[in-house]
């Protein structure tokens, strides 16, 4: 899969492309885990370019979101439409985790934040 | 292998994989060629693309103990308005249904991943079955193509 990791204002964001499934989810997981670990306290990723998460997917998503907690950063979501926002709604992280519709909101929450 | 239909199409269609994970990369070609044939609509395609991942991941990870080749068999078929797809191993007998509901309550903090997989199975489609027959497992998943009146 292809992860394309940017910086804007202070906001670490990471853009996934394809799919997260049982093949890619630990690849993604590690890298945004190992972003945050560096010290970036500020994340949002875009899942606009992703087409399906299975579980392994939110597995990641969730382990990710629970370290940004520990070090007391935050994690964001946005582009979560689609198949991603069916899948989202069944597994109801669509209630927990934050989500906005764009990347333009989601760098201005955490910075507010 | 796929099996012409009375209209050239292809009605069914079946595929053997080895008991890997690097496996699952050729079944989502399998199940896109289907779909693309079909003409399936995302959300059908999201299913069985999903489903196959959750189902396969588990019998891979956890239904070899012996640590040793196995060869299982996936099985996709459209029939009376709906994709039937099944997933059959020798692994050891397990019913993933009858697992307890996942606890999708709480936020990120409280929130644990386990049971996630068999929940987006039994939600995405309209029927969800196991069997042991034999010494093979099957699980086999069902999702209506036409929406419902």
């Amino acid at each position: 899969m292809e992860i394309m990791i940017g910086q804007s204002a202070g906001v670490s964001t990471v853009e996934p492309k394809g799919r997260i499934d049982s093949l890619t989810a630990k690849e993604f997981g590690d890298r945004v885990c190992a972003l945050i670990r560096s010290g970036a306290n500020r994340v949002v990723i875009d899942l606009a370019n992703i087409a399906y998460i299975s579980s392994a997917g939110f597995r990641a998503l969730l382990i990710a979101g629970k370290l940004a907690e520990e070090s007391n950063g935050r994690l964001v979501l946005c582009g979560v439409v689609g198949e991603v926002q069916r899948l989202f709604d069944i597994s109801a992280f669509s209630t927990a985790f934050q989500i906005y519709p764009t990347r333009e909101e989601c760098i201005a929450k955490v910075q507010a934040g | 292998m796929v099996i012409p239909g009375p209209t050239g199409a292809m009605e069914r269609a079946e595929l053997r994989i080895a008991n890997r994970l690097a496996e699952l990369e050729r079944v989502r070609l399998w199940i896109e060629e289907f779909a693309a044939a079909h003409a399936l609509p995302m959300p059908v395609l999201t299913s069985l693309l999903v489903s196959f991942d959750e189902v396969l991941t588990n019998v891979i990870s956890y239904a070899y103990a012996d640590g040793g080749d196995h060869e299982i068999l996936l099985r996709i078929a459209l029939r009376d308005g709906a994709v039937a797809a099944e997933v059959e191993d020798d692994g050891a007998p397990y019913d993933p249904l009858g697992a307890p509901p996942p606890d999708l309550r709480g936020g990120i903090g409280e929130r644990s991943p386990g049971g996630l997989g068999i929940h987006f199975v039994r939600t995405l489609n309209d029927e969800v079955a196991y069997e042991r027959r034999g010494n093979r497992n099957r699980l086999s998943f069902s999702k209506r193509v036409s929406a419902a009146p």
